[in-house]
């Protein structure tokens, strides 16, 4: 049992949180997401020997960890400068955020599968194979019906929203997979 | 370790780019397409309304971006200095990127010279941080019925949401009924049909010499086929008649010729694509 590969997990289980508690939440953000995407960065930077995805994802967490910065800095200093096209920019800021973290997960997932192969975690690689697909495949769905919402009546609004729960379900379901591996997982670090 | 090329396999890099261009095509498409949906500034759906009596509603009807910062907060008339403006008194109608809004108030005789006759075009427009501009609004024509009593008493009056209306009305003193017109004509000649006694007006030989008590029904039926520029614009016309009492005195009074505004939402999208220059 290698305990900071399962420190590591855990860490990362509740960086997700984070990002996870402000999905819905509009204007100011009481979880700021940078934290939770440092603690990602912190554990990622732990695990980054067992393999390549999780050395692309600690990159992928450093432009999630400068955008949401960014994004809360920009809230904070002109937030309360309501123009036009905020609306808009709020927008494509949370999209291209959701697109990145979409990436970031995705990058995890195979991350994990790697790291459960190595150890012949056979179940736990298995089930990680089955979430990463749904994930993919509603994340996907969701981030592709989301701009609509821009453009459409309320009466279509209803389906983004559908859309959106499912994101947030298998986001929950990705989140306790961390923990399951935090709990599970047997394998050393430089493995 | 596993060979990673064989778990990530060829055609998972194909489903992964096939999925971040469709997203990204998504993303771009719908954010040109938001952009392009929106308004410069609001815009008032073009309203050419006759105003005859005290106490009439004016009612402009204008469009404003969801996502307006600066919103209208108070709508002047320099014409009419003394009309105040309730700004969507309803409840405003939502589309996909504007919302309907409606500036309304009542008109009284005294608020600008009672029988002073009127063509307002435009508007001054205040907005919420305290900037103005001035729009136009279509045309509201004020032009005051002849006196404040009477000769035509309303019996029954009806509307309905598919353009038919009527108004049934009787003289309360002897009169010849002259002349019938109405308002916005030449644009509207062939979209509204009026008839009174079920006749066409035209065919009504005039003068009409009528009896106290005598009734006059009409009957009218907007017709504006769907893909009318016209269709698009708020017209609130009157039927104008004018009589000459016994007296020799000439009398003109009017009757409404009411039509309802329904936009759809398609209609709501060729208005601001045309920026609200065409009808």
């Amino acid at each position: 049992m290698n305990d900071r590969a399962n420190q590591a997990f855990r860490l990362m289980g509740w960086g997700m949180v984070f990002p996870l508690l402000n999905l819905h939440i509009q204007g100011f953000d009481l979880i700021p997401d940078w934290i939770g995407y440092t603690m990602v960065l912190v554990a990622l930077n732990t695990l980054n020997p067992m393999n390549r995805f999780f050395r692309i994802a600690k990159w992928m967490a450093v432009v999630l960890v400068s955008g949401s910065v960014a994004g809360q800095a920009a809230g904070l200093f002109i937030g309360f400068e309501v123009s036009d096209s905020s609306y808009l920019i709020h927008q494509v800021y949370s999209g291209l955020m959701s697109i990145l973290h979409a990436a970031l997960v995705y990058c995890i997932f195979n991350g994990l599968i790697v790291a459960a192969w190595a150890v012949s975690l056979r179940d736990l690689r298995h089930s990680t194979a089955v979430r990463r697909d749904t994930y993919f495949i509603i994340v996907s769905a969701h981030l592709l019906l989301w701009p609509f919402g821009l453009n459409l009546d309320d009466g279509w609004i209803l389906v983004v929203t559908g859309a959106s729960i499912l994101h947030l379900v298998v986001e929950v379901l990705f989140v306790r997979l961390l923990f399951k591996f935090a709990k599970e997982y047997t394998g050393e670090i430089y493995g | 370790m596993p060979d990673l090329r064989k778990l990530f396999k060829r055609r998972h890099i194909i489903g992964l780019s096939a999925a971040l261009l469709l997203i990204v095509a998504s993303w771009v498409g719908n954010v040109i397409y938001y952009q392009s949906m929106q308004l410069k500034g609001p815009l008032f759906i073009k309203t050419y309304m006759t105003i005859t009596q005290s106490g009439e509603r004016i009612e402009l009807p204008y469009l404003e971006n969801k996502s307006a910062s600066r919103k209208v907060a108070q709508v002047i008339l320099d014409e009419l200095p003394g009309l105040r403006f309730d700004i969507s008194p309803g409840s405003p109608h939502e589309f996909a990127h504007q919302i309907l809004n409606t500036a309304s108030a009542q008109w009284h005789a005294d608020e600008g010279g009672s029988l002073r006759l009127l063509q307002i075009h435009e508007a001054t427009v205040i907005y919420n941080d305290g900037q103005s501009v001035r729009l136009p609004i279509g045309e509201i024509e004020i032009v005051p019925d002849t006196r404040e009593t009477r000769l035509l008493q309303s019996l029954t009056t009806s509307g309905s949401t598919d353009g038919k209306g009527s108004e049934v009305v009787n003289l309360t003193e002897d009169a010849a009924l002259e002349q019938i017109t109405w308002s916005y004509r030449d644009v509207l000649e062939s979209y509204l049909h009026i008839r009174e006694s079920d006749k066409p007006i035209d065919s009504l030989k005039l003068p009409l010499t009528l009896k106290r008590g005598a009734v006059l029904s009409f009957a009218y039926q907007w017709d504006i086929p769907r893909d009318r520029l016209i269709e698009l614009a708020n017209y609130r016309p009157k039927l104008q008649l004018t009589f000459r009492l016994k007296d020799g005195q000439k009398v003109r009074e009017s009757l409404s010729l009411a039509r309802g505004l329904y936009l759809s939402g398609q209609q709501i999208r060729q208005l601001v694509q045309a920026g609200g220059e065409k009808p």
